[in-house]
Parts: structure tokens; sequence; C-alpha cells
């Protein structure tokens, strides 16, 4: 959870005053801030955050969202403190150790967090495979590094390609803004309930009880910590696959276990110790964050490297102490708050939809100050939602973004080095940790259709949907396959292979979808009991109109109006739009008061100002 | 009573945005009279990002007022940069820091997808130069510039060098060492100087062009063959240049840095900035950071800086000629 550390640094304007007392509380402020919107309200705020939600939210949803935040800030610490045990103790091993991962070693890590994308769906492994592959094929827009041919740029904004915050904030939050319009005026007796009497320690009971999900989940997220370049994003979804497949009941992971919670989070902060080992021991940052601590370190006229830990040995532990107590300081205050995380449960639907909508706009806008990427966020966002709805989810679909373009890179680099060098196959093919990770991918993917086969009773389920769906996905394959034209041929390898296997998948779909229909078997329809169709199109004009006025007004006093204009008549309800309407602007003013403390005194992010502020 | 209230409420948002109106549209006195917005193309903690900030942390002395650092990064640079000429204020207050070669190569491949050039950006002033250096793992078996040359001679295609990206410095460098040897080797471009200075120390590649700097700190884990530049640098002074062995190249891959303002901005005001720029970048505090930071440190004024954005082009011109997209 550290890592959300990045999204917070990316603003600030200062990079001197940086390295003081700020950076403990802005990690500590970020990471019970990423923890919490993961499990209460489905959107992770940074790439190390996805696994949390799989279990998290299911969790809060059924009404545990106290034991579920408290299993989160335990389970962090555990794994957290494993991390920089491991930094501590093994630290020149671990820096040669992060040395042998080359373009070929990354390149098959990429793919062994590729095979786990099959089993992330809901259900239908086809679809998961779909989303995945569209994933890849989405990092493949913009500019390729290696060959320096632009692929799909359909529009300007695509040119510096999609970058992964702006996806990640956009397939997860903007499908949940129409899920709480639609759920709006439904009974929502799930979320009412009690706190429950000694909770805190019945939970820290349960999770110090479940070792083995602590021990695997750590160690796994250390070893994945040291790749640099890889790891910090997927060593909590990787942490939690390992975890699921060691389980003596994997069928439960997704439900809304603690375990799923207590294995993401204990893997994604192990990785933070060892992922720092390489900047510290050899001056080679292996991530944005790293970059940005390299910087500071440098300001101090300190120059990190082998030498660091003899001659320097008191900012070394300084800094290890630092960490550490961020651990300790998320841990307190994450437990503090989750004692009252029932009153962000309580927020009603429509306000906790204007708060995405805008909070989503600010959070994408300030990674690289960019308007394209908002738009970008929203397009997906909304693309997502219909998938959603023909069983789609967002989750292998942001793996295929993160992975898709460390893959393609490394791949096209080792293809390089191995046409000068000994071939692509032996290039591939050889040294001790090619071999064992091609081994873990095979036994993923073996594991994976064993898995499948024994499940078969929840059958993949095939609608009359389907039948369209799989036309549509074909055709636009098809359409984006035959637009392609490259110069180099190494432009075209991955983007085409994406879209041939995208392709494949959906005429399978296709097919079988065809098949169902000749056996007669009328498949049951999940059909939603009433879909509010004037009501998502009101949230979708209205989400359009926000975004058309966004520059010309200025952020601030846009994301005001937009608040209470959307609490007042997205509902659609005369009587609604004028009542309590006090209560409505006390909210709206309450909430961009917040938002300005936060975005501009906090993090000091530059919006554009427009007519207003 | 609820009719009333509503009105107030329109009444008071109409009130708001006249006020707020009235705020922006105050004449301005003499420029610059607030903050002054830095677009820089790269990531925060790159060297770009981290240079920019040590060169203009004194600005409150030299122009009165603070500069505001906006990372704007994407496609090596080209989204900033496309952005800056489309959308920036040509009003003295968005300044872009500027990469040589970078942009001036961009504008030479990509002409249809880069709208900037030397023409619609004013130089300000030039802060630093980071010359190319070569650098071979540390249990290599080549120990000098001619040792690499005479292996890739017998071996064409066979050597792979390691840079930061395509089109940049240490791409440029190797092309000019490829001609003034007359041999041929494998590119790999990386994204970014450190990873591409990773797959070096461990062995990935034969060798690689690298930043001066990063090269300096890794310097217990790879051997420094060569420094791409007219003399020696002074933070590795046993390191010869590629000249002293024999091989005609000269400085143009360095990787110079400065501040641009958009075409159309006041004369006046850029001659302002060019001023205060210059002196606020020999401030013995910004000097003594760059210093300790290890951090090149190159001063051009204007004047000398226009001519050599048209050097520069004119060279890129001819070199990158059978890339051009």
């Amino acid at each position: 959870m550290l890592d959300g550390i990045v999204g917070v640094i990316h603003n600030l304007d200062n990079i001197f005053t940086l390295y003081n007392i700020s950076i403990l509380v802005l990690g500590v402020v970020g990471g019970i801030i990423l923890g919490v919107s993961a499990i209460l309200i489905n959107v992770p705020g940074a790439p190390a955050n996805i696994a949390t939600l799989i279990d998290g939210y299911p969790m809060a949803r059924s009404g545990k969202a106290e034991p579920a935040l408290y299993t989160c800030f335990i389970s962090s610490f555990i794994g957290g403190l494993f991390g920089m045990m491991v930094m501590v103790l093994f630290t020149l091993p671990i820096a040669e150790f992060a040395l042998k991962f080359q373009s070929t070693e990354i390149f098959w890590v990429a793919i062994l967090g590729l095979t786990v994308v099959a089993g992330l769906g809901t259900g239908n492994m086809i679809k998961a495979l779909i989303s995945g592959a569209f994933g890849v094929w989405l990092s493949t827009i913009g500019t390729n590094p290696v060959t320096g041919e632009f692929r799909f740029i359909f529009h300007d904004i695509l040119m510096g390609g999609i970058y992964i915050i702006p996806a990640l904030i956009g397939l997860f939050a903007i499908p949940q803004v129409f899920s709480l319009v639609e759920s709006y005026g439904a009974q929502r007796a799930i979320f009412q309930f009690r706190r429950e009497k000694g909770i805190l320690g019945k939970t820290f009971i349960q999770v110090v009880k479940m070792f083995k999900v602590q021990t695997i989940g750590s160690i796994v997220g250390s070893i994945i910590g040291l790749i640099p370049g890889v790891g910090g994003q997927v060593a909590g979804i990787v942490g939690y696959d390992q975890v699921r497949k060691f389980s003596k009941y994997p069928e439960k992971f997704g439900t809304g276990i603690p375990d799923g919670i207590a294995a993401a989070e204990s893997a994604n902060n192990a990785m933070v110790g060892p992922s720092l080992v390489p900047l510290l021991t050899l001056s080679v940052p292996g991530s944005p964050t790293a970059a940005v601590l390299l910087g500071g370190l440098l300001i101090h006229g300190i120059f990190p490297g082998p030498d660091l830990f003899r001659l320097h040995p008191h900012i070394v532990h300084t800094f290890i102490g630092s960490l550490v107590m961020a651990q300790v300081g998320m841990f307190v205050f994450g437990i503090i708050f989750s004692r009252y995380s029932n009153w962000v449960v309580r927020v009603p639907d429509l306000y906790m939809a204007a708060s995405i909508v805008i909070l989503a706009t600010f959070g994408t806008y300030c990674v690289q100050n960019s308007f394209d990427d908002v738009m970008v966020m929203f397009g997906l966002g909304t693309l997502m939602y219909v998938g959603n709805k023909f069983g789609f989810s967002a989750l292998p679909v942001v793996m295929g973004v993160i992975l898709g373009d460390i893959a393609e890179n490394s791949f096209l680099k080792g293809i390089i080095i191995a046409d000068a060098g000994k071939g692509v196959l032996s290039h591939f093919f050889t040294g001790p940790i090619n071999i064992i990770i091609v081994l873990m991918c095979a036994a993923s993917i073996v594991y994976g259709i064993y898995s499948g086969r024994k499940g078969e009773k929840k059958k993949i389920r095939i609608g009359k949907s389907d039948l369209v769906v799989s036309a549509v996905i074909l055709g636009c394959t098809i359409l984006v396959y035959t637009s392609m034209k490259a110069r180099d041929p190494l432009t075209a390898i991955f983007p085409a292979a994406t879209l041939i296997i995208t392709g494949s998948l959906s005429l399978l779909l296709l097919i079988l979808s065809l098949v169902s229909m000749m056996a007669k078997r009328q498949p049951r329809e999940v059909s939603p009991v009433h879909f509010p169709f004037s009501r998502i199109i009101v949230t979708g004009l209205l989400i359009i109109g926000y975004l058309s006025v966004l520059n010309v007004l200025g952020f601030y006093f846009t994301a005001f109006v937009f608040y209470l204009v959307f609490a007042s008549i997205v509902a659609l309800d005369r009587e609604a739009v004028f009542s309590r309407l006090h209560n409505k602007i006390l909210t709206s003013v309450l909430f961009v008061f917040i938002l300005y403390m936060l975005f501009k005194m906090l993090l000091k992010v530059q919006t554009p100002t427009g007519l207003a502020f | 009573m609820k009719k009333n209230s509503y009105m107030l409420i329109a009444l008071s948002i109409v009130l708001t945005v006249c006020v707020l109106l009235g705020f922006t549209t105050v004449a301005r006195a003499e420029y610059p009279d607030k903050p002054i917005k830095l677009t820089v193309s790269y990531s925060p903690g790159g060297a770009t990002d981290f240079q920019a900030r040590i060169v203009t942390m004194m600005s409150q002395n030299y122009l009165g007022q603070p500069i505001v650092i906006i990372n704007k990064p994407g496609a090596g640079g080209m989204v900033g940069w496309n952005w800056f000429v489309t959308s920036g204020t040509k009003d003295g207050y968005d300044l872009v820091a500027y990469n040589i070669p970078h942009f001036i190569a961009q504008s030479i491949v990509y002409p249809k997808k880069v709208k900037y050039d030397i023409r619609n950006m004013e130089p300000i002033g030039n802060w630093g130069a980071d010359p190319a250096v070569l650098v071979v793992p540390k249990d290599s078996p080549f120990n000098s510039a001619k040792d690499l040359a005479n292996y890739a001679k017998k071996n064409p295609g066979k050597v792979t060098v390691s840079g930061a990206g395509l089109y940049v410095g240490h791409h440029i460098a190797l092309l000019q060492f490829e001609k003034a040897a007359d041999i041929k080797t494998r590119y790999v471009p990386h994204k970014g100087g450190v990873p591409a200075l990773i797959a070096v120390i461990g062995g990935e590649v034969m060798a690689g062009f690298n930043n001066t700097s990063d090269a300096f700190r890794s310097k217990e884990r790879i051997k420094i063959l060569a420094v791409a530049d007219l003399e020696r640098n002074s933070f590795i002074p046993d390191v010869p240049t590629l000249k002293e062995q024999g091989y005609d190249v000269d400085d143009t891959s360095n990787n110079f840095r400065g501040v641009a303002a958009p075409e159309g901005t006041p004369p006046a005001v850029v001659q302002k900035l060019a001023d205060a720029f210059v002196k606020m970048f020999n401030d013995k505090k910004v000097i003594g950071k760059m210093k300790d930071t290890g951090c090149g440190m190159h001063v051009i004024p204007r004047d000398d800086l226009k001519e050599l954005w048209k050097k520069r082009e004119a060279y890129l011109k001819g070199a990158l000629k059978q890339f051009v997209q």
C-alpha cells in the first residue's frame, strides 16, 4: 500500500520539502485512502491494490466492512514488516539477484502474471481471457519505445498511450458510479449493520491464525518485489493467486473471505522493502517511487551505492526507520479509521456516485496534469460498464494493461539482443531463472485447466446476448486488424497476436452460443428486475456536461455545481429536486472544501482555473 | 419558503461567478506578477525534472516570482511538448524545459505527429549539458573504444549497445561512433537511462551509451571507456574522449537542457526572461547544488543558444534521414 506514495508525490511541486516529515504523513494517509477505497468503494487507487478488492468489496457488501478493514491493516502491517526484515537481512544477495532479471526474465514474469488472468473473471473463462487480451491490446496504443512507431492513435489524445492509473480508475470507478445510480431507491439492508462488540479482538485473533496465508503472501510478495519494474504492480495479485492455489478451499476466494484480503495485503506490502534494495545499493531505482526517492537522496548530496551502508549508516537507518514508522502509522490510524468506516458506507448512493465522479476526475488529472487522461478514463469506464452488463470484468483488463506493456517491451528488447547473439529460442529458454519461471507459467496454466474442469459444475454460462456480443467483438477485432499497418515487423507482433487471440476467442464464444441455441437449452438469463434506463442516460449526460465545462469554469467550481445538480436531479423525482436543498448545498460546499484542502493545499495540484476557480 | 431559498442560492452563485470573473480581469501590473509555470515533459524524479527544480529554485530572487514545475510525461517527451506549443499561453507565464537532441530529432523523424520544431519555440537559456559516455560491463574483455570497434568490425551486427531510447543523445552518439569507426552494431533502446544502464551492469548487452552522471554513480560496477564530447569530463577526468582515441565524434550527442517559451511571446518578456535566467543559472547556490548532485552545468545565453539550435537541426536532418517516418 505504500505504493500510494507515488500518486501523492507526483503532485508535490517542491521536491525539496518532500524528504522531511511529509513523506511519512503522506505515506500513511495515502495508504489508508487506497485500502479503504478498494474495500469500501470497489475502486483501487493504485495497481498494488487490485487484489484487495476481490474479497474486500464482497465482504464489505455483506455488512462486514469493519472486520474487512481490520484484516487489511493488520495483514499490511505483518507483510510490511516481513519485507523490511528481508531487506535489512539480505541486502547484498538481493541486489545481485535483482540484476539477474534482464529482458527475458522480466518477459516471463509478465507472462506468468497474465496466466493468472484466466482465473480472475466471474465464472466465464473465455470472457476473462477476452478481457485480458483487450487489456494487452490497450497497452499497445501509443508510441512503441523500441521501434519508435505509433500504433492505434484514433485520436490525438491517445498519443501518449493509455497510462495505468487513468485506466485503473476508469475501469473500476465509472461502472461503480452507474451501478450506484441503478441501485438507488432499492433497499440497502445489506449495509445496515450494527457494530459488533469486541470485533477488533476477534478479527485480530482470526488474522493471526491465518499463519499460512500470511507466510505465503509475504514470501511471494518479497520475491516479486525484487523484480525491477514489475514487482510493485503485480505483487498483490500474484500473492493472492498463490495463496488461493495452496488453500484448502480455493473456491471460496472471491466471495468475500478474509483470507483473500490478508493474502493480497501481506503480499503487496512485503514487496516494498525488497523493491528499494536496488536503489540503495546500486543507485538504480526500480520504480517511479524509487526514482523520486533517489532524487531526495541526491539533493542531500548522498550518492546511493554499495558504500552507502558503510559511509552513511545513519541515513540508511533513518530511512528504514521512517519506512517502519510509516507502517506503524498506517496500522494505528487505519485501525482507528476502520471503527468509523460505517460513516462512509452510510453515504447515500447519489452523493457517493457524485463524489466518485469528481474524485476520479481529480485523481486522474493530477497524475500527469492531463485532461486527455480524464477523457480516456471516462471513455474506458463507460465501455467497461457496458462490458460488465455482458459478463466481462475489469480485473483481467487492468492486468492486461499493466503487464502487456512490460511483456512487449522486454520481448522486443530480448528479440533484438537474441538476434545479434545466440538466437531467439536459446536466448529466451536458457538460464536457471528463465527455466524456473517458464515452468511456473506451465504449472499455472495446467492448474487453471485442471481446476476449471473440476469446477465443471458451475459450467460456462452462455446466454442469448452472447451471440450478439461475440459477433460485435469479432467484427471490431477484424476491423482493427485490417487497419493495422507497420513499417517495422517488430511493431506488429504483439498487437497482431492479441488481436488474433481475441478474434479466435470471440469466434469460440460465437460457436458455443450458436450450439447452445441449437440445443434449445434456454439458459436462465440473469435479467435485472428493473433497469432504470432514463436515470442512466441522465447520469451519462450530466457527466458529459461536467466534462465539457470543466476547463471553462474551473475544476472546483464545476465540482460544486455538478455535485449539487447530480444529487438533486438524477433521482428523476420532481419532489426530490428541491427537498432538503439546504442539506444538499451544505454537503456540496463541504465536499468541495475538503477537495480543495486536499488537492490544492496539501498536494498542491495545479488545476485549470477557467472563469471561476 | 422553498422558492425563496432557491432564488437566494441562484443569486449567490451568479454573484460568486461575477466576483471571480472580476478578479481574473483586473489589469495586470508589470510582468511577472504571478507564479510562472515550467512544463517538464518527463516524470518526476527523472534527471530533467530533478535539474529543473534545482536551477529554478532561486527564481524569487531574480524574477520576483516562484517557478512551478508541471510534469507532463508521455511518448518520450512528445506529449508534453505538443501540449505546450498548442495550449501554452503566450504571455510569458508558460515556459517549457527542452531537451536536445530529443525535441529536434522528434520534429525531424515524426513530421506528421509532432507539432513543434525549433521555429515555434523561443530559446530562453540553457542550463546543463550531459555528455554521453561509452560503458561496458565490469567483466567485459573490452578495455578501450578501440577494442570494441575492432571486435565490431570482425563481427558486424553482433555487438549490442543499450541507450535511453530512440533518437536521444545516446542513440546519436552511437550513430556517430558507428560512422567514425566504420562499424555496424545493434542498438537496443530502453525506457530511460536507468534500465539501459542495468542492462550493461547485468551483462545483457555488450556495451551502452549512457549519461555521465548515472554512469559516474555506478562506476564500481562498470567500465567507462570513453566520453562523446570535445573535452574530458571533470567528474571522470581519467576517461579519454572518443576523439582522443582516434574517432571523429564531437559534442553533437550532448544532452542539452534548458528553458524555452512558445513562439509569439512578447519580445520584451522573452528578453527579460533571457537576462534573468542566465543570472539565475549562474547563482552560486544553483551551481553548488548542481555540482553536489553530479549534474553537469553548461550555461548558454539566448543569442548563442539560437545558433546552437540551428546547428543541431542541420546536423540531425542529415544523421536521421534513414529514420524519417
